[in-house]
Parts: C-alpha cells; sequence; structure tokens
C-alpha cells in the first residue's frame, strides 16, 4: 500500500465532473426507495435485486474497476507511475484498494440507505443486501482492474460480461450462476437475511464464497502479471 | 529565394486582395486573440508570422468560419465569411497545426471522402485524389492506414487534402511542424511549388521567421492578436545598412547616448546592450563622426561599433514589456 | 530522412463539375453508414456490427426453417425490436462511438467544417446514418422471413395478403424503434471523445432505465407504470401497442397517447440537443 498513490488516485477519481457522474447512480436508487416508500411497494426484489445488485453495482463497479488504473494506461500518463521504485504488487494493491472503497462507498451504503428508507420494518434484509454488494464491489473491482491491465477494451469486455453473460445468459441456463458475481452477492445476502426473506439466489454459499475468493487472487495475480511485463507504446492506436 | 513578383501576379487569376478584414476581432472572455485586425493580403505566398499565441491560427480559423468573430469583418476571396461561408469554404483548402488523421482508414480513403465532402463528383473525387497524393509524394504508401506514417506523411496528407478540391487560396497552418530538418525543406518547396506554379494563393502561418523569408514574397506580422507590419519581403530587407553601438557602463550609459543622439536628431533603436542607428547612404562618414564625438562629450568608453543589414527579424527588436518573447524571436530567426 | 523521390507531375487544376452542399452531406451519410457496419476499416472493426447482424438474422432463419417444415407462420412480426433488445443495444453502444466520438478524438472535425457544408449537415448526416443502420437491422430480418412466406404460400392469397400487412405494420414499428434508438445513441456519443465512455453510457442508460421501469413495475396498483415511459425500449413498445394496435405483451403497461407524445418529445429533445453539441463543439 502507497499512501502517496493513493491520494492520488482518489483525486483522480473523485475529480469534479466524474464525482457527478458516480453519484448520480445512487442517487436514482434513492429516488426509487422514496417512490417505493411513497407507493407502499414491497417487492423487495424489483428495487434492491434489479437496480441495486443487477444494474448499479456492476455500472458502478465498471467504471471505478476500469477508471483507476486503465485511464492512466490508455492516455500514457502511466509511464510516471511506473517508472516509480515502486513494485507493481504495491501499486495494484493501492489501486484496487482505493476502487474498492469507492465502489464499496458508491453502492452498499446507498443499498443500505435505499432498503431502511423503502422498507423501514425489514432492516436485516437492508443489511443482508448492503453486505452482499459489498462483497459483490470489490469481486467486481478486482476483475475490471485485471481487464484494464490485460486489455485496451477493458470497458467493452466488462459491459459484454455484464450484460450478456450476467445479464442475458443467467436467465436462460442456470448452471452460469456459478461464475456470476451477482449471484455470489445474492447468496451471500441470502445467508445473511431472515429465512423467510426471498432473495433471488440460485447458488448455495458454500460454492459461492470459495469462488470469489478464488477471483479475486486469481484476478490480483492476474493484474500485477500483466503489469510487470507492461510496456507503454508510443501512441495510442 | 524569391521569384519574380511581377511575372507571378501576372499568372495569378484575381487581382484583387485576396483576404480583407476590418477591424476584426475575436475574444474569449477577458483574453483577446485578435484586436482589431485590419489588414489587405494579397495574391501570392505570404507568410503569417508570429509567436506561439499571436493569433495567426485565430486568424485563420475565423476567417474560415470555424469561429464566430467577436467584432469586424472580413472577406475572403471577395465573399464575406458570416454571410458567405460556405462560399469562402468551397473555394479554400486547410491545412490544420495539430493533428488530425484518424489512424485507421489510409491516405486515399480519407482524402477522397474529404474530396467529396468538399463537392468533387465520385469519379473526379477519385482522380483528384490520386494526383494530389502523387503531387505530395505519397506513393505505395497511401492505400496504408495513416497510423503507421511516419510525421513527414502524415504532413503530406494534411496537406493533399487541402488541395484535393482544386481551392483557389491554400491556409496552411504551420506546415512543417513537427519535421526534420530534411522534412522541412521538402515541405517548403512543396508549398513553394504548389504556390508558384499555378497561380494559387497561398497563406503559410509560421512562428519560424527564417523559413518564411525562404519562401514568401509577402509578410504580414501579427503580434498579440494585433498587426504588426504588412510588408514585401524586398521592403524589410532593404540593403541599408546599419551601424551598431555599443559602449561600457550598461543600461544608463546606452540610454544617456540614446537621449544625446536624439536631440541631434539621429533615431537610435535599442537592440539589447547596443544601439542600432541607420547609417545614410550618401554620407555615412557624417554619421560615423556623430556617434564617435557623442560618445567623447559623454566621456563614455566606446565599446563596439558595427555595420549591420537589416534583418527580418529586427522589426521584433523594439522594446517591449515581454523580453521572453523577444529572445525567443531572436533566437528562431537565425537561417 | 526523405520517405520517397517527388517525379514532379506537377499540379493540376480541376475545372469539372462542383456538386453543392447537397452531394456533399449525402456522401457524408454513405461513408457514415458505410464505417457503422465496418466496411472500409480494418478488419477488426467489422467482427462486432456483423457479429450482431447475424444474430438478428438467426431467429428468423429458425423461424424460416419451421415455416418450411410444418407450414405455420409467424403470426406478427412486430415482436422483433424488443424481444432482441440487448442485441440492439449493444450494437448502438459499440457503434454510435465509431460514427461520432472517433471524429472528435482524433479532431477530425476541423476537416469537416472547413468544407462547404454546415455543422447541423454533418451532425444530421451522422443522424441519419445511425437510424438507417438501426432499421436495416430490424427490417432486414423482416424482409427476409416476408420474401420467405410469400414463397411458400401456396393456394391461400388471404395469407399472403395477411403477411404483408404484418409486414408493413412490422416496418413501421421498426421504423420508430430506428428513429429513438439512434437519436439516443448519437445524443450520447456527440458528448463523449473517448469511444469507451460513449459505449458504457449508452448501455448505462440502457441498463439503469429498465431496471428503472423494472423497479417502478412492482410497486402495486401498478402505480409505477409510468417508469415505462423513460425506458427506450418500453416506451417504443407501448408506442407499438398504442400506435399500431399491437399485441400486448407485457400486462402490467396500459398503453396510451402518452407513449406517442413522450417518444415525440424525447425526439425533438435528442436532436435538439445533438445540434447544439456541433454548434458549440470547439475545433
Amino acid at each position: 500500500m502507497n499512501a502517496v498513490i493513493a491520494r492520488i488516485t482518489y483525486r483522480a477519481l473523485l475529480g469534479r465532473r466524474r464525482v457527478l457522474l458516480l453519484a448520480l447512480l445512487p442517487v436514482v436508487l434513492l429516488l426509487l426507495a422514496v417512490a417505493f416508500r411513497a407507493g407502499n411497494g414491497d417487492a423487495t426484489e424489483n428495487l434492491l435485486d434489479h437496480f441495486g445488485v443487477a444494474a448499479l453495482l456492476p455500472l458502478v463497479a465498471l467504471i471505478v474497476g476500469t477508471g483507476v488504473l486503465g485511464a492512466e494506461l490508455e492516455d500514457g500518463t502511466a509511464i510516471y507511475l511506473l517508472a516509480t521504485p515502486t513494485p507493481r504488487s504495491a501499486i495494484v494493491t493501492t489501486k484496487f484498494a482505493v476502487a474498492a472503497v469507492v465502489t464499496v462507498a458508491f453502492t452498499a451504503i446507498p443499498e443500505f440507505l435505499a432498503g431502511v428508507i423503502a422498507f423501514p420494518d425489514r432492516t436485516r434484509l437492508s443489511v443482508a443486501y448492503a453486505v452482499g454488494t459489498a462483497v459483490g464491489a470489490v469481486v467486481y473491482v478486482a476483475i475490471f482492474l485485471a481487464l484494464s491491465v490485460a486489455t485496451r477494451r477493458a470497458m467493452a469486455v466488462g459491459l459484454i460480461y455484464v450484460l450478456v453473460w450476467e445479464g442475458l445468459l443467467a436467465s436462460f441456463v442456470s448452471g452460469i450462476g456459478v461464475l456470476s458475481v451477482q449471484q455470489y452477492s445474492l447468496s451471500i445476502a441470502k445467508a445473511i437475511a431472515h429465512a423467510g426473506d426471498e432473495i433471488p439466489a440460485n447458488v448455495s454459499l458454500a460454492v459461492a464464497i470459495p469462488m470469489l475468493l478464488v477471483v479475486i487472487v486469481v484476478a490480483s495475480r492476474l493484474a500485477v502479471d500483466r503489469l510487470s511485463g507492461y510496456r507503454i507504446s508510443g501512441e495510442p492506436g | 529565394m524569391i521569384t519574380d513578383q511581377r511575372g507571378a501576379a501576372a499568372r495569378y487569376r484575381q487581382a484583387v486582395p485576396v483576404i480583407e478584414t476590418v477591424g476584426l476581432t475575436k475574444r474569449y472572455g477577458p483574453i483577446t486573440a485578435l484586436d482589431s485586425l485590419t489588414v489587405a493580403i494579397e495574391p501570392g505566398i505570404v507568410g503569417l508570422v508570429g509567436a506561439n499565441g499571436a493569433g495567426k491560427s485565430t486568424l485563420i480559423k475565423v476567417l474560415l468560419g470555424l469561429l464566430d468573430p467577436s467584432a469586424g469583418g472580413a472577406t475572403v476571396l471577395g465573399h464575406d465569411i458570416v454571410t458567405a461561408g460556405e462560399q469562402v469554404r468551397s473555394m479554400v483548402g486547410y491545412m490544420p497545426e495539430h493533428d488530425c488523421l484518424p489512424p485507421d482508414v489510409s491516405a486515399t480513403e480519407l482524402v477522397g471522402h474529404l474530396g467529396r465532402v468538399a463537392g468533387l463528383p465520385r469519379a473526379a473525387a477519385r482522380e483528384r485524389t490520386a494526383e494530389v497524393l502523387r503531387h505530395v509524394g505519397l506513393y505505395e504508401e497511401r492505400y496504408r492506414p495513416i497510423g503507421g506514417y511516419s510525421t513527414g506523411m502524415k504532413q503530406r496528407v494534411k496537406l493533399a487534402q487541402a488541395l484535393v478540391h482544386d481551392p483557389q487560396l491554400l491556409l496552411l497552418d504551420e506546415p512543417t511542424n513537427g519535421l526534420d530538418p530534411a522534412g522541412r525543406d521538402e515541405m517548403l518547396a512543396l508549398v513553394q511549388r504548389t504556390g508558384t506554379e499555378f497561380g494559387m494563393a497561398v497563406v503559410v502561418a509560421s512562428h519560424l521567421l527564417g523559413e518564411l523569408e525562404r519562401i514568401c514574397e509577402h509578410l504580414v506580422v501579427v503580434d498579440a492578436g494585433k498587426l504588426r507590419a504588412s510588408d514585401s519581403i524586398a521592403s524589410y530587407t532593404r540593403t541599408q545598412q546599419l551601424l551598431a553601438v555599443e559602449v561600457d557602463g550598461g543600461a544608463p550609459a546606452r540610454d544617456a547616448l540614446a537621449a544625446r543622439l536624439t536631440e541631434s536628431n539621429i533615431h537610435a533603436d535599442v537592440d539589447g546592450r547596443a544601439l542600432v542607428l541607420a547609417l545614410p547612404p550618401d554620407d555615412e562618414a557624417a554619421m560615423y563622426d556623430a556617434v564617435r564625438d557623442t560618445v567623447a562629450d559623454l566621456g563614455l568608453a566606446l565599446l563596439r561599433l558595427e555595420q549591420r543589414r537589416h534583418r527580418l527579424s529586427d522589426m521584433f527588436s523594439e522594446p517591449r514589456a515581454d523580453h521572453g518573447r523577444q529572445s525567443e524571436q531572436g533566437q528562431a530567426a537565425g537561417v | 530522412m526523405s520517405e520517397s523521390v517527388i517525379y514532379d507531375i506537377g499540379y493540376q487544376r480541376y475545372d469539372g463539375q462542383r456538386l453543392g452542399r447537397r452531394s456533399a452531406v449525402v456522401s457524408l451519410y454513405l461513408h457514415g453508414l458505410r464505417g457503422v457496419f465496418g466496411l472500409g476499416r480494418p478488419a477488426r472493426s467489422k467482427v462486432l456490427p456483423w457479429l450482431v447482424v447475424a444474430i438478428m438474422f438467426v431467429p428468423v432463419i429458425v423461424l424460416i426453417a419451421v415455416m418450411s417444415r410444418t407450414g405455420t407462420q409467424v403470426e406478427r412480426y412486430d415482436f422483433y425490436p424488443i424481444q432482441l433488445q440487448a442485441p440492439l443495444a449493444i450494437f448502438l453502444a459499440a457503434q454510435a462511438p465509431e460514427l461520432l466520438s472517433r471524429d472528435q478524438r482524433y479532431q477530425v472535425l476541423p476537416l469537416y467544417f472547413s468544407r462547404p457544408i454546415r455543422r447541423s449537415d454533418y451532425a444530421l448526416a451522422k443522424l441519419a446514418a445511425m437510424v438507417t443502420a438501426m432499421f436495416a437491422l430490424i427490417a432486414g430480418p423482416l424482409f427476409v422471413y416476408w420474401l420467405g412466406s410469400i414463397a411458400t404460400i401456396s393456394h391461400h392469397p388471404g395469407d399472403a395478403r395477411h403477411q404483408t400487412a404484418q409486414f408493413a405494420l412490422g416496418l413501421a414499428n421498426g421504423v420508430f424503434h430506428a428513429i429513438l434508438l439512434g437519436a439516443l445513441g448519437v445524443v450520447i456519443a456527440a458528448f463523449a471523445r473517448r469511444r469507451a465512455f460513449a459505449t458504457a453510457a449508452v448501455i448505462g442508460v440502457y441498463l439503469i432505465t429498465s431496471a428503472v421501469a423494472g423497479a417502478l413495475s412492482g410497486l402495486p396498483n401498478n402505480n409505477g407504470r409510468f417508469g415505462q415511459l423513460f425506458s427506450p425500449f418500453t416506451l417504443l413498445d407501448g408506442l407499438r401497442v398504442w400506435l399500431l394496435h399491437g399485441k400486448v405483451i407485457d400486462e402490467n403497461a396500459v398503453p396510451s397517447a402518452a407513449y406517442g407524445i413522450v417518444s415525440v418529445a424525447f425526439v425533438v429533445v435528442f436532436v435538439l440537443v445533438l445540434l447544439r453539441r456541433y454548434r458549440t463543439i470547439a475545433t
């Protein structure tokens, strides 16, 4: 962990305009929560899962995860970072930590607040979803960070993963859930919530936890390896 | 290498000024990029010279309609830039200063496409593209994607797209940007050939005086958005002799000498530590004597008394607030 | 180092025909349309658009095979866009930036704006190219199916008429989809220099609005159905049901004139914002 890199990354991520964009999405979630409260809605799934976990979480994680290192790599300014004696693993760890914290702040906390606002008497459910979201945020960020080092088109690949893999296929093919970050989140949420709460997770906890740990470790290793061999090209293609 | 101006002018199609501006002004909030610029640019190869940020690119962009003027007006080839912008753009070719080429298409594709957007029919666009790319010196490379070109080749592509629709006026913004010395020579030769052979009016904007000296017949000098001078090269480099006088004692001594000379009706310009005065062609000796006597009267020590030919860069060396720019131009003028 | 010797053939002047603004705009439109499908670009740019084209044709091929086997024909042609939302959204997200953001990224705009076209011409030509492409994606497969259905109809002229009428409705539906989706994708891409951002923004809008519509549909008493007005595909589907008397898929939707008004309003806003963007963009 490197405090200087962390500080610079925070400032770059939360620079004025981007913060507005990032904040927009959780605000929509909160507005929806208010609408739910006003309309006495009780379909928790729609709000906290379909919007919170399936839309808000992946998008914010994508923007933050690919932006935290990917932007520097793409426009070539990463050379200033890579030319320092800081070990690549420290760079990756720091960036990962910053990205994870920011993503959790913009997804899990709003998720919790939304749950509390919309369904005030089901606090445990809100906590469950929030924790699931937080875990999902960490896993997503690991994946997207690794992607941003491995390929130029990290954003596109990430979108395909979210839209096609987790969105389209997961609703048709049930086995896919084993490799779906959203399913890990949901399965953790289910474990924390009351037995009676319906949380649509179709992967068991016993599978989800090891899988997500494996994903985090593999992604981090990939990121460090790729970064160690990284060559900055002269001009973007 | 100044071509015969009379002969060249006779070959040009239009006898009227190609560009006329009247009080042209462009403001960006507190910054004034063009300050009430009034100038008439004649046909021929004209240099638009000034330091970086002097307003050359802004002037070109305003003339093309890429920027709207804050005040004043201008006509290009007889058409008003605001009300007849399309006519202007159909007759003008523009070579921007910055990188403006997409990397994933070939030169042939890009220039052909831009030719069509300039109004050429399809077959003509294809033919003109081939001709113009040949003219600028791109052969087999023209089928490869532009991303793999060297800087020299990219500059040629930029020139080619400005020429493809056979404009009557070419506006070139820093055409030798990023080129090595050999590349510069080739580009300048290309520009000169294009301008002189077929009567196309050319305006070349550059901060490099030395290059413009070589190919232009006429120079327009801009500084901080204002017009400083507009004259033919010949008149700038007239062979009037100059005398440089340097005395010991720093600025006070120099200024005291200048003041005393002024009292005797001798005008002296400051040039660094020295004073520069004009030698009257018919009576040089008298001037030498006058200077010697004045220096002696003041009791100053004479360090240097030197003859000098009028240099193009002298027009920049009037005393001004930013000496930084002054010295930059002094260096850039070295040919 | 000099790359090539200049054989001085000399510069030729051009005294031929000069077509006006209209020809220039048409060539800009055609160039954009080709670019959207990756024609005239390296092979890498062709992968995604043609992959989507293939995906769009797959259901139709299957249906034709079914038709030739069992003779059963499709009742309606107008479900096509909404069932294939994802490929259409992906196409839009990937190709609108190719059309618009690319020129901004490489600062090619001065080369266009110094030519005898207006800035609005440029923006509208690009918009038209995207709308045409979206329409082709929807209408192409429908056309093929219709041909197939006409070819296999043997003795039932009534069926032929029905198929053709449905095909026409399907085309009309396709037009509405192409216009709204095209305008949405183009206006988003016009504000992004980096193509990846534009792609993410388009997908983001699609995801978020769908999710909002979905979330709101969870409100009791169908209170949340106004959310459908703000998600492109549900909005267009409602338009289909209301205007074209299409068959209702989503029971929660209550189509009304609101769908028509909102659709038109969105398109108008998108186009105005697009024009303003290119009027004020820095060169």
